[in-house]
């Protein structure tokens, strides 16, 4: 498998479970660099909250990926590549991509899928605390604009995500140790085990049984 | 008995608890008055959000209730009585009463307290939904900031959530359950009056009651 696609909704977590399957030696981390990080204490200490690239309308990659539909497998593979030149599997993260979750199965067949899903007002709490349009890490004002947006793309993002796991065969995951064993990728190094009941989110695991 | 308490933090849904339980004719709805409406649209959907008396400090009711532990039980009762004129049971709805429910427990032994609990991030969520710091009704100027309302509804969702399990408080289904468990008359359910029957875990919202 060449990727991972994360989906989830602002506000999701889904940034804590990238973060806790990440350092795997698995995945190809050349994402990664200071200015694509974001720190804050929303939790109640200071911590590392987004990291690594992400994809989406108004953010650094991914502009036109509201249109993904219209575009060719290799147009999006260039795009996804693009922030990336090292080895291992490639983490690609979008919101957006809740809308695109068959589109993506049916292109990228050997290609994991993992969603995250929070109930509607408890990701639009969570992104406000984490700083809501204050966040400098990724951009949230191109696309999401305002509060009023950022609660409607939230819930319409949630619906379309809900409805891909139950039209679809998804395993839920208990935590980020049996999430990398179904991905059937390395176990990160100095692992934390990250509980997704615990963190109150659903984590669904979406791939084909080949 | 002679009240109702409803408690939980802003965002939690007490108010459509309470909503969904005030037209059964058990119930004092002398608070009622227009002025004290706020609607707000919502997922497309105008609803009556808020209604009727609420309790809170530096509201026109409970104003002081900041040191609510530092008031007898007759001057408390003669606030929770100010804004009724009627007979039946008083719902008596605020925030900060968790953080005292051990007190009103002791203190009317034969009062239910029902309680709303979501995640904090939810009642968060739903709250800035709602309208934020710009909700008309009731007024939320006692925190100058989102940051202050966020520690608010952590701590009181803290004291809330302890009170329930060191009471045995009971878990509740729907507002019918509700009307039940506390012994009062269900409400008639008509578009009206805007009562539905409310089913708690679709509503994402957790209701329990000390009795």
């Amino acid at each position: 498998m060449k990727y991972i696609f994360i989906a989830g909704a602002p506000g999701s977590k889904w940034s804590s479970v990238v973060k806790n399957i990440y350092y795997s030696p698995s995945i190809d981390r050349s994402d990664y660099s200071d200015s694509r990080t974001y720190y804050h204490d929303a939790s109640g200490s200071r911590q590392l909250m987004h990291l690594g690239v992400y994809f989406d309308p108004g953010m650094e990659f991914g502009n036109k990926l509201q249109l993904m539909e219209y575009m060719s497998k290799e147009e999006l593979e260039a795009e996804f590549d693009r922030p990336f030149s090292g080895e291992g599997v490639r983490i690609i993260k979008s919101h957006v991509f809740c809308h695109h979750l068959d589109f993506i199965r049916k292109t990228w067949t050997d290609c994991p899928i993992v969603c995250v899903e929070r109930a509607n007002d408890a990701c639009l709490g969570w992104w406000v605390r984490c700083g809501h349009f204050g966040i400098t890490y990724p951009s949230y004002s191109g696309y999401y604009k305002n509060l009023r947006e950022m609660s409607f793309h939230i819930d319409k993002q949630n619906a379309d995500l809900r409805k891909f796991v139950k039209d679809n065969p998804s395993a839920m995951m208990s935590d980020n140790i049996e999430l990398c064993e179904k991905l059937g990728i390395d176990l990160p190094v100095e692992l934390d085990i990250q509980n997704y009941n615990l963190n109150n989110i659903n984590v669904y695991l979406n791939q084909n049984a080949s | 008995m002679k009240y109702i308490f409803i408690t939980g933090a802003p965002g939690c849904k007490s108010s459509s608890v309470a909503r969904n339980i005030y037209f059964s004719n058990s119930i004092n709805r002398s608070d009622f008055k227009r002025e004290y409406d706020y609607y707000k649209t919502i997922r497309g959907k105008t609803q009556l959000a808020h209604f009727g008396a609420y309790f809170d400090p530096t509201l026109e009711y409970g104003k002081n209730f900041d040191k609510f532990e530092t008031f007898s039980k007759e001057d408390l009762e003669e606030e929770f009585d100010k804004p009724f004129t009627g007979n039946g049971i008083k719902i008596i709805k605020g925030h900060n009463f968790c953080h005292h429910l051990d007190f009103i427990k002791e203190n009317w032994p034969d009062c239910p307290i029902v309680m709303c609990d979501r995640s904090d991030d939810s009642c968060f969520g739903w709250w800035l939904r709602c309208g934020g710091l710009n909700i008309a009704y009731p007024s939320f100027d006692r925190f100058p900031t989102q940051d202050d309302v966020v520690k608010a509804i952590d701590e009181q969702n803290a004291d809330m959530r302890k009170f329930i399990k060191s009471s045995g408080a009971l878990r509740v289904n729907d507002n019918m359950d509700l009307c039940e468990k506390i012994g009062i008359a269900r409400p008639p359910m008509t578009p009206h009056n805007s009562t539905l029957l409310q089913n708690y875990s679709a509503n994402d919202v957790e209701v329990y009651v000390s009795l």
